[in-house]
């Protein structure tokens, strides 16, 4: 397992005021996996998706995420963690306005402090890979909405991390846009990584590996999928 | 609109608390600032008024002279002119008492046995201070003390008091208290009364006194009596209404209290920046509130008096505040400049300093009003929000309309007009519009010096520091609008202090070069103080023929300095053995330097013929030059004089005139020294004669100072030094904008960038970065606004030194680039720039990741 949650609540506030974000998770997710966590609005999905992003901690229970217990570790060594395990992909894009294309790719290598001509080719190969090779030089407002997650993608690629984590990616993109980057996460999965997205669309989920749902801040279910290509699923939707 | 103050403002001012606090503050210092100048200035103003009036008492006219003062035999023939009730002389003289700690005072010499109308001290029935006046005039030692000075110095009837007198110290005796009235209150209470004879004695004055007063009979009309004493006096002295001598002399107080009044205006304009900064940050944070609030039917007139009513709201709290800081301020001020001004001006013993009613109104008006100005101006931009737009999204967008190309339009056409105005100087006020047309153009180019900078240094910048260097200056100019907003007003800041440090470096460069010029003696003897200033005692002529007897001295230059009233300014004549010292000159090599007349100033020149050499300034306030004709009042009447040279003179900013001694002593009958220029034999050690003249002179006890060339020098250069010393103060205006202006600017970026930087620990960078990246921003709106203003300082501190300066004192000084005052100020910024980033980048590194991930 690449990631195990045991037993963990996630409680907000206190008092009258205290919400209780999650429930007693507990799952287990296999290391080459795409996972998706789906469930209505408010369901504590983000909250799931933060927590096993080292970007929360939980009140009680444990989260151990490339062998690493969240609980263990200080401020220093969860970004650590983040930096050299997971990859990132929200739903905004999130990229840097001021930088082009290519540096905002470098970007968590260069806040690693980690550089050089090595890096740069991985970064342009990335950004080929996913089609952007003439546009690596562009700002991002200079690119399309799926043009920008494409950098995003290639960003949360570039220090090859285990475990990537998507919030959303396609939340903002029209329906072709949203295919492309499905099948770039499909693709992640097919070279090792660990894919666990969070997502309202019901097609995403078909792509996935494993579905976790998740009502009340608590596991409503886990249902194993055969997993089809984003192709299909988007296909099918457009006949449908 | 209260519903909205109530449920929405304040809970906004409450929730906001540093927010609030930064503008609170921006109107507590323009409130205050404000009023302690103004309070200063009051105070300052009433000192002179009340010294003058005091002294004049219950005077319709006065007939005055210059320091020579004017015949005693004046007040026999004034009091026999028609219409005239009362005529009384009085002598003037500040000295000092040689103990250690003893005051300066005025003492004032009456005369006892004439009219008595004008005493200042009741003679008449049970009340009377002198019991024997007899006894008292023949008494040379007898003297009166007001009440405040035997309590000063520790005095009571009969005690000792010895005071430095022309012939070095004597020993006064107390003979009575004066009450604190009339003019035993003026100086500040450091008030001594002898009888006239005895003070025209102790201080070596002949047979002159310093003033006349005059009352007019009951029916007189006071302008026809004048007319009668002016005929009288052909010329001799003047005569004027006590109110025109206090109007004359608290002008002289003008280049101070113009510079405090500015000090005072720039803080509030400084005050206004910092809400106007405050309040633009609010808006457009609070876009989407604002969006909601339209969206539920609040006009747009509504929103924009509800940002300036929450202003109004903040202006009260400052003017609550700032008020009372006022006094304490006022009083810190007004020590420092009396200190300047009684040792340059007239010493003065002001009454501590009082925000009256009518200050403290002004000054809370004057904050309300900047307040509802800065506040309104952005709150404008509530109008353009559109709830729809707004209400999808809350975060501001940073724009600017700077580099467009009307911007760089109307920045050349500023600069255009700024450029006639540099290259010939014209009036006072069309300095002002110079300065202020080139500090517009220069204000619309920041923008442009920001991108410039950034360009420059972004590699630097990423190559020593990494990514988070290279992330702070992108932010600078990806925000420039904001980031221009502050660079303007520091660079506004700082060209103001390279202004006034290149005023003061100049000064200072140019002072020092006419000492070497036109001192060549080896050594100054002065009583009193180091150097001839309103501190120093004038002495009797004995002390040059008691210096001529000391080894080693070969010859000894008597110079007295007086002042007479020439094109409405109190011009000073320096009057002295010229050819001494033209001789001597030439021996050693040094030359005044000619502005207009014969390069080479013949040594008898002033000696041959009725002539003088002027300062450049007093030609400028005269319009004369070399071969024209000065006419100067002697007391024995109006004399010609040719202008034989107008040369560089630093010795007075109302005008300077040579003058041989041997003409001085034709027309001016008058003895007391105030200095003497020594000038050694050739070969001997300069030191022993310098003590040998220290001990045999100071073997009276007067104070008596004997300055080296070099020491001269430096007293000199700390006079000029005091003179600037106001120049501290646009340099702490500068700091405070800094700090202020910067964590304002800075946290309204991050809160601009919560989600950016939500992203950034996201995917890696550490606190300690984001920090650093944050500090690294701010340091560079520092570093932009330092380069900014000091490029802008230059033409800036031109301007001022040949326009405002010219007008003001006349005085044409080469231009020195101020590097202290450049590196200091902009060490200062740049540092307290990267200080005040610390806030906004510790908040911005501690920052929730999940939340400012999920923040719209």
């Amino acid at each position: 397992m690449i990631i195990e949650l045991k037993d963990v609540h996630r409680t907000y506030g206190q008092g009258a005021s205290r919400v209780q974000a999650l429930r007693g998770i507990t799952v287990g997710i296999e290391a080459g996996s795409m996972t998706a966590i789906v469930g209505p609005s408010g369901s504590g999905k983000s909250t799931l998706l933060n927590m096993l992003g080292a970007l929360d901690q939980p009140s009680q229970g444990q989260v151990i995420v490339a062998g690493q217990s969240l609980g263990d570790l200080d401020d220093n060594a969860r970004t650590k963690l983040r930096r050299e395990k997971i990859g990132f992909v929200f739903q905004f894009f999130n990229l840097l306005p001021t930088l082009n294309a290519l540096e905002n790719v470098l970007l968590p290598a260069k806040l690693a402090g980690r550089g050089g001509k090595d890096l740069e080719r991985r970064a342009e190969e990335l950004l080929t890979r996913v089609g952007l090779g003439p546009r690596m030089r562009h700002r991002p407002d200079q690119l399309s909405g799926g043009e920008m997650q494409r950098v995003a993608i290639s960003r949360a690629l570039i220090m090859d991390p285990p475990v990537l984590l998507a919030d959303e990616p396609t939340g903002n993109l029209d329906s072709n846009t949203g295919r492309e980057v499905m099948s770039l996460l499909r693709g992640a999965v097919d070279s090792k990584r660990t894919v666990i997205l969070v997502t309202h669309d019901p097609r995403m989920a078909q792509i996935a590996d494993q579905v976790l749902t998740i009502r009340d801040g608590a596991l409503a279910g886990i249902e194993r999928v055969q997993p089809r290509s984003a192709e299909e699923v988007f296909a099918q939707q457009s006949h449908g | 609109m209260w519903t909205l103050l109530k449920e929405v403002s304040l809970r906004h001012l409450r929730h906001s608390p540093l927010r609030t606090a930064l503008v609170v503050f921006g109107i507590a210092l323009g409130v205050c600032m404000l009023s302690a100048m103004l309070a200063t200035n009051e105070t300052l103003g009433s000192a002179f008024a009340d010294m003058v009036e005091r002294v004049a008492g219950k005077a319709d006219l006065t007939v005055a002279g210059t320091e020579a003062g004017i015949s005693s035999t004046l007040t026999g023939e004034i009091a026999d002119l028609d219409g005239v009730e009362h005529a009384a002389a009085m002598l003037e003289v500040v000295t000092r008492s040689p103990r250690p700690g003893g005051t300066t005072m005025l003492v004032l010499g009456v005369d006892l046995l004439g009219d008595t109308f004008f005493l200042p001290f009741a003679q008449e029935g049970e009340h009377q201070v002198v019991k024997d006046p007899l006894a008292f005039v023949n008494d040379p030692s007898a003297i009166l003390v007001s009440k405040k000075l035997a309590e000063t110095q520790g005095l009571k009837t009969g005690d000792d008091l010895p005071l430095i007198t022309a012939d070095g110290t004597k020993v006064f005796k107390v003979r009575g208290l004066l009450e604190a009235e009339g003019p035993a209150a003026s100086y500040g209470g450091q008030v001594a009364v002898m009888f006239i004879d005895a003070a025209q004695v102790s201080f070596a004055r002949g047979y002159a006194v310093d003033r006349i007063d005059v009352v007019a009979k009951e029916g007189q009309d006071v302008s026809a009596l004048k007319e009668r004493i002016e005929t009288l006096l052909a010329g001799r002295a003047k005569v004027e209404e006590p109110k025109g001598r206090t109007r004359r002399l608290v002008a002289s107080l003008d280049a101070f209290r113009n510079g405090l009044n500015l000090m005072g205006l720039i803080a509030l304009g400084v005050g206004t920046f910092l809400i106007y900064n405050a309040v633009s940050v609010s808006v457009a944070q609070r876009r989407r509130e604002v969006g909601i609030l339209r969206a539920l039917g609040v006009t747009r007139g509504t929103a924009v008096r509800m940002f300036c009513l929450e202003g109004l709201v903040m202006a009260l709290l400052g003017v609550a505040i700032g008020l009372p800081l006022a006094q304490y301020l006022a009083q810190f001020a007004l020590t420092s400049v009396t200190q300047t001004v009684a040792r340059l001006i007239v010493p003065i013993q002001p009454a501590p300093p009082a925000v009256t009613l009518p200050i403290a109104l002004a000054g809370a008006i004057a904050g309300v009003v900047a307040t509802l100005i800065a506040s309104y101006l952005p709150a404008r931009a509530t109008n353009k929000i559109d709830p729809a737009e707004a209400l999808r999204s809350s975060r501001a967008t940073s724009n600017s309309t700077f580099g467009r190309p009307w911007i760089m339009t109307s920045a050349a056409v500023f600069f255009v007009v700024a450029s006639p105005l540099l290259a010939a100087p014209g009036t006072e006020q069309s300095g002002y519009l110079s300065s202020l047309s080139m500090m517009l153009g220069f204000a619309l180019l920041a923008p442009l010096g920001v991108r410039g900078l950034r360009r420059l240094f972004v590699g630097v910048a990423e190559a020593g520091l990494g990514i988070p260097g290279r992330l702070a200056l992108d932010n600078v100019e990806r925000s420039l609008g904001r980031s221009a907003s502050i660079v303007i007003a520091l660079m506004l800041a700082i060209a103001m202090s390279m202004t006034v440090g290149a005023y003061a470096v100049s000064f200072e460069a140019s002072i020092m070069q006419w000492v070497d010029d036109a001192f060549s003696a080896d050594a100054a003897v002065t009583a009193g103080s180091p150097t001839v200033d309103r501190n120093h005692v004038a002495f009797s002529p004995a002390l040059a023929d008691k210096a001529r007897a000391v080894a080693g001295v070969k010859s000894v230059n008597t110079i007295r300095n007086v002042s007479t009233v020439i094109a409405g300014k109190n011009a000073l004549i320096e009057t002295l053995d010229t050819r001494m010292q033209f001789n001597e000159a030439k021996q050693r090599g040094n030359k005044r330097k000619v502005i207009d007349g014969a390069p080479e100033i013949a040594a008898d020149a002033l000696y041959e013929k009725q002539r003088v050499i002027i300062s450049g300034n007093l030609a400028h306030f005269t319009k004369l030059g070399a071969g024209d004709t000065l006419q100067i009042d002697t007391p024995s009447g109006p004399q010609n004089f040719e202008i034989y040279a107008v040369i560089v003179d630093y010795s007075s900013d109302q005008g300077f005139i040579l003058l041989d001694r041997h003409w001085y002593e034709q027309y001016w009958d008058d003895d007391p020294l105030d200095m003497l220029e020594i000038y050694f034999q050739p070969n001997v050690d300069k030191e022993k004669v310098a003590e040998t003249l220290r001990s045999t002179l100071g073997e009276s006890g007067g104070m008596i100072f004997v300055s080296s060339h070099d020491s001269l020098r430096e007293e000199l250069r700390g006079v000029a030094r005091a003179l600037f010393a106001y120049a501290q103060a646009p340099e702490l205006i500068t700091l405070i904008v800094a700090i202020m202006g910067v964590i304002g600017t800075m946290l309204a970026a991050v809160i601009d960038r919560i989600r950016e930087i939500g992203m950034l620990r996201a995917i890696g960078a550490t606190q300690k970065q984001v920090t650093t990246s944050l500090v690294v921003e701010s340091a560079f709106l520092g570093f932009t606004a330092a380069v900014c203003g000091i490029v802008a300082g230059v033409p800036q501190g031109f301007v001022f030194m040949r326009v405002v300066g010219m007008s003001s004192n006349g005085w044409h000084l080469p231009y020195h680039f101020p590097v202290e005052t450049a590196l200091r100020v902009a060490s200062i910024v740049i540092v307290a720039a990267a200080v005040s980033g610390l806030l906004p980048g510790r908040r911005a590194a501690g920052m929730d990741v999940k939340e400012a991930l999920a923040y719209e």
